[in-house]
């Protein structure tokens, strides 16, 4: 019950940081508060598939249902925050840059995600009741696909993403108050995941109980 | 007398005895394919066919080499994936997969499989890119690279695919699932791959750091799956 | 050397349907069991968790060789005839028997002695498309004694057989437990009156 507290608070904090407080950018303008949206979802999205591929690996490790529970839980936050990613950043780059899609590294990194997530759902409804070891050893695989991504971006079209964050020279270029609120963003949305996390595992937990009990 | 009791009497290395399983398992991928014939029948057709279409639909030169790397791609990996899936599926279908099971161990299993299916992809797109080459007049810049990525890239695909051909011959959902599954692991390829084939087709650098990316891509992929086809050998 | 077999605990669930629940036995070498009971009471599913197979949902298979925990799947411990181990149709009788026993003679001479002793020597260069069902069973039965298994595992061994083969196995199944753990799994009555222990499903 704290984390939902806490995690409520910390999305009003972070809702008056980035609408009231913070500026808006030079160039883009109200249209710029998107950042405090639009990246924060893309950390959600990328820390759900890390906690679905932590707990796929404990399940194969040793099998037990609440790793099952949660490794699924953990795809469904996923492909919900890639679809929220991609629609939010989508939407932002038809206002900066009039195209809707450019095809960079990050744009299909989130798309690989979505692809995995697609696929992940095709098995989960084609296998049934006792195929939990197969979805699992599928988000691992997926998981070990993911770090080539790196790699493979310098041969992609060159970006239009800005690297306000990532960058060569490690360090944000965001002024003071506009970095507060992107940091208080993030953070308050990785505790909304966990939340939701915390939430859905509650539920599948009384599913499971009040269908074993039947 | 047991054959663990017969056992004891020789004395082999494990790395001969698991050499001399993968020689057997390869030997019988062979023969059961070219007896049945259904896959390299259905491969081969397929990817003679969709040269031809494209053909006949681009009807000429086709100068974009951007475009022509990556149709190329489109169809050599949807050529590559088939083998591999067929390999993990027919053994399914048809229950000879007991017998596999409790003779041998997995990853004896899997490895023939992934070399069978790397063979049988090479062999179609080597009959592929000439095909392609010569029905849209591609002029090839650097044909030694052309090739070495072709190679590299097939391998790489097959080896992404492999374990998503035996899960999807696990899960059931056969040819459909398997299509789903792969298509994340093979995105790797189909980027770097394209980006191979546009500098073997135009001359620039840095090609064969693309090549070398799928060689290394592919072995990463083979043993990951390896050790989680492991996870999935037994029947739930 | 000896041969322990030991099932704790075992069950088994398809869906919200219990087939196995519970079952254990201990079985060392020479001695032989039988799983009996109506179809559909579990029989063949009993069987193949035994093999290693099928993962159960709860308990243990264990197999002992001369006091090693032994694998009971993925190596020569273990032989089965069954309807789950279907052989290669597309390889003939000697290929599939390269296939398990390429890499040792004596093994390989001994499953093609069975086969010969099956009535199948005229029969070994044909594909296995090319046998009739029976033939089919006679070259599993072959191959399942032929392996010289610690633990044998078969499954309605009598099935398409005709009255010749049906006493044949009897023959040389009276030989062979002597040195291993065996289990059938059967509807037919004189075939668990082959045995000397029963587990009784359904």
């Amino acid at each position: 019950m704290t984390l939902y507290i806490i995690t409520a608070v910390s999305l009003c904090i972070a809702s008056v940081l980035a609408f009231a407080v913070a500026p808006p950018e030079k160039f883009l303008g109200e249209s710029s508060r998107l950042i405090y949206i639009h990246v924060p979802l893309a950390f959600s999205a990328v820390l759900s598939f890390i906690l679905s591929g932590v707990f796929s690996a404990r399940y194969l490790v040793s099998p037990r249902e609440m790793d099952e529970i949660h490794f699924h839980n953990a795809a469904v936050l996923g492909i919900f925050f890639t679809v929220l990613t991609a629609v939010t950043g989508a939407a932002w780059a038809h206002i900066a840059w009039g195209v809707w899609w450019n095809w960079d590294p990050r744009e299909t990194s989130i798309l690989f995600l979505l692809a995995v997530y697609s696929a992940y759902f095709a098995l989960a409804s084609s296998t049934g009741g006792r195929s939990a070891r197969y979805r699992a050893s599928y988000l691992l695989f997926a998981a070990a696909v993911m770090p080539f991504f790196v790699f493979v971006a310098p041969r992609i079209y060159p970006s239009l993403h800005p690297d306000t964050l990532i960058n060569a020279k490690r360090t944000v270029k965001l002024i003071g108050s506009m970095r507060l609120a992107l940091f208080v963003s993030m953070a308050s949305y990785a505790l909304l995941t966990l939340s939701l996390f915390d939430f859905a595992n509650r539920v599948s937990l009384l599913e499971r109980k009040s269908s074993q009990g039947e | 007398m047991t054959a663990m009791n017969h056992c004891y009497a020789k004395r082999r290395s494990a790395l001969a005895d698991f050499l001399s399983t993968l020689k057997r398992l390869i030997i019988k991928e062979l023969r059961v394919e070219f007896r049945s014939r259904g896959m390299i029948g259905t491969a081969l057709s397929f990817t003679v066919s969709s040269v031809i279409m494209a053909g006949i639909g681009y009807g000429g030169f086709l100068k974009d080499i951007h475009t022509a790397a990556v149709l190329f791609w489109i169809i050599a990996l949807f050529s590559a994936m088939t083998p591999v899936s067929h390999l993990f599926i027919r053994e399914e279908e048809e229950g000879t997969i007991g017998v596999l099971r409790i003779r041998f161990r997995s990853d004896a299993v899997f490895l023939s499989k992934l070399i069978c299916g790397m063979l049988f992809v090479l062999l179609s797109l080597l009959v592929m890119a000439p095909l392609y080459v010569a029905f849209f007049n591609i002029y090839v810049a650097d044909a030694a690279l052309f090739v070495a990525v072709i190679l590299a890239g097939g391998s790489a695909a097959a080896c992404a695919s492999a374990f998503a051909g035996a899960l999807a011959s696990r899960a059931g959902g056969k040819s459909a699932l398997f299509a789903v599954l792969s298509i994340p692991a093979v995105l790797p390829v189909l980027i770097v791959s394209v980006s191979g084939t546009i500098r073997a087709l135009s001359g620039a650098a840095g090609g064969w750091g693309d090549a070398a990316f799928c060689l290394c891509y592919g072995a990463v992929m083979a043993a990951v799956s390896v050790w989680l086809y492991e996870k999935i050998w037994m029947e739930e | 050397m000896s041969v322990q077999f030991q099932v704790e605990n075992i069950s088994k669930r398809f869906g919200q349907k219990k087939v196995i629940e519970g079952i254990s036995f201990s079985l060392r070498d020479g001695q032989t069991l039988s799983i009996t009971g109506s179809n559909g009471s579990g029989k063949s599913t009993l069987l193949r968790l035994c093999s290693g197979l099928l993962r159960p949902d709860s308990g243990n298979t264990m197999l002992f060789v001369d006091g090693d925990r032994v694998p009971v799947a993925g190596g020569k411990h273990t032989a089965a005839a069954a309807p789950f181990l279907r052989w290669y149709s597309q390889l003939t009788a000697i290929e599939n028997i390269e296939l398990i026993h390429g890499d040792d003679p004596y093994l390989k001479r001994r499953t093609i002695e069975y086969c010969e002793r099956f009535g199948l020597k005229d029969e070994l260069g044909k594909m296995l498309s090319a046998y009739s069902s029976g033939m089919v069973q006679r070259f599993a039965l072959s191959a399942a004694f032929g392996s010289c298994p610690s633990l044998l595992l078969l499954d309605e061994p009598g099935a398409f057989l005709d009255e010749e083969g049906k006493s044949l196995f009897k023959e040389i199944f009276a030989e062979e437990s002597a040195q291993r753990v065996s289990i059938i799994a059967t509807n037919d009555s004189d075939e668990s009156l082959l045995c000397e222990k029963e587990v009784r499903l359904g």
